[in-house]
């Protein structure tokens, strides 16, 4: 599925998550934006325990949309900072992937 | 109505008395029981008896479904003024500052504040991954609904903005724990040095366990009076110069390595009449090391460089921080955390810290943070204490 950030009708700010009114003028009234590429400013690795020593790692990034904000995204892999990546939904969870990968 | 607006003093009103119930990894009492416990150690030490309350407010995230004015019931208290508040970190002084109001207005003449949570590693879980609709649509779905994922990116950020590293953070809690260590209800107290910090458990680089504040079960409580109030008649006062907060200051857009007390900074030391090198102790709100060094900077006690701050202040103890040992060394006990650093500001300016007394504490900078939306917290609030020992 595609990712969308939301803009206000009035001004052209874009935010996400969507917000009620518009930080910048406060309007009320918005449209869906596209926000399918963006460029990683910072990732971290989190373990999760498992039991029985075993640990989860999940991959985080925080992403400046091209559309302008900066979402936090779920990473299948670890990547570096400045890389270009793709952002579409997954069940649910923004992910982010390498440009040109097949996403659902 | 913007930070600069005049705002009427805090004058008139006393810190009458503050407390701790000591914190605990593992406790049998629940919530309500821990809140009750507050109150009625905070009426002792302040001398008070309970037909002189008339007011109460409770911060916590675990009291539900009960409220302040069921605690109030069970306490067999008739209140004239009435708050509960589940702002996080940023609870116990958002109520500090309506109660202040409410007796300068006579509303109430003598107000408690009990602030705590019953809370084990599940119960800390189940709260932060609700902790807001945000975090359970937008974060839980992707396995993100712990806000270290978010301190860690934001530590991140502010390495890179500052040319730190590991170690820097290190420090403080390095300095925090021999604070701890002179703090009998601190609930971490054993040496720590840097090589230990580094060398603990990644949790979320470049966040280590050490980094992540302690879960615990815990209460503080408060009392406030009018200064003219007779229980406090000849004992040493504790007064709040000047009080200033900002929350959501740029609507979580931002880079999160500056809070609200950065624009209401220069109108708190002017109502205060004092600056940043006149206080003698700071508590400053703790959930993550990178967040004491961002308030620090926000509010001008970091002029320049970040690491020679550390160095030649923190660590020599030039300016004493979170003498308690803060949350990152006494642990978080819920919503306790939003009135801790005030309870141990309180118990140095009334000379009463024991090993860990500040020789001749007169001043003290308190603030809470707290309230992750998406990336950081949005709620910040500052506080100047003056004592009269």
């Amino acid at each position: 599925m595609s990712f969308h950030v939301f803009s206000c009708a009035a001004c052209g700010h874009a935010v996400f998550p969507a917000r009620y009114l518009c930080p910048a003028c406060h309007g009320a009234q918005w449209r869906e934006t596209p926000a399918p590429q963006g460029v990683i400013q910072e990732t971290t690795a989190t373990r999760h325990k498992m039991g029985e020593g075993r640990q989860e790692v999940l991959h985080l990034a925080t992403v400046k949309t091209h559309a302008g904000p900066i979402v936090v995204a779920r990473l299948d892999e670890a990547m570096h900072e400045q890389a270009e990546v793709d952002l579409f939904m997954e069940e649910g969870a923004l992910m982010a992937g390498r440009p040109g990968l097949l996403h659902p | 109505m913007n930070a600069n607006t005049p705002a009427a003093a805090y004058d008139g009103v006393n810190i009458a008395a503050g407390i701790e119930i000591p914190y605990r990894r593992h406790a049998q009492a629940r919530t309500s029981d821990l809140l009750a416990q507050a109150y009625l150690a905070v009426l002792e030490k302040a001398g008070l008896a309970a037909s002189q309350v008339d007011g109460i407010g409770v911060a916590s995230f675990t009291h539900g479904p009960d409220r302040a004015i069921d605690l109030a019931w069970k306490l067999g208290l008739s209140p004239r003024w009435f708050m509960d508040d589940s702002n996080g970190g940023a609870s116990g002084l958002n109520l500090l500052q309506h109660a202040v109001r409410a007796i300068q207005c006579g509303d109430a003449s003598v107000i408690v504040l009990v602030a705590g949570d019953h809370f084990e590693p599940a119960d800390f879980t189940r709260l932060v991954e609700n902790y807001n609709i945000t975090t359970r649509e937008h974060l839980r779905p992707m396995g993100a609904g712990s806000p270290n994922s978010m301190f860690a990116m934001l530590t991140r950020r502010h390495m890179k903005q500052y040319g730190l590293e590991r170690a820097d953070y290190g420090a403080l809690a390095v300095a925090q724990r021999r604070w701890a260590q002179d703090n009998p209800n601190a609930v971490y107290r054993s040496p720590l040095t840097i090589e230990d910090y580094l060398a603990a458990p990644l949790v979320s680089d470049p966040l280590c366990r050490l980094d992540c504040v302690p879960v615990v079960t815990g209460a503080n409580a408060i009392v406030l009076t009018a200064d003219d109030h007779p229980v406090i008649k000849g004992l040493p006062q504790v007064r709040i110069r000047a009080m200033c907060s900002l929350h959501n200051p740029d609507h979580q857009q931002g880079d999160g390595l500056s809070t609200g007390l950065a624009q209401v900074a220069d109108t708190l030391w002017r109502r205060a009449g004092l600056g940043p090198d006149d206080i003698d102790l700071c508590s400053i709100y703790d959930d993550y090391p990178v967040m004491v060094l961002v308030q620090l900077a926000d509010l001008g006690f970091i002029k320049g460089d970040i690491k020679e701050f550390i160095r030649q202040r923190l660590l020599t103890r030039a300016l004493p921080v979170n003498t308690s040992g803060g949350q990152l060394s006494a642990g978080q006990a819920g919503a306790a955390c939003s009135l801790h650093g005030l309870v141990e500001a309180w118990t140095q300016l009334r000379g009463e810290a024991g090993a860990r007394q500040v020789t001749a504490a007169r001043t003290a900078l308190v603030t809470g943070y707290g309230m992750v939306e998406y990336r950081y917290g949005m709620c910040a609030t500052a506080l100047v204490l003056e004592g009269s020992q």
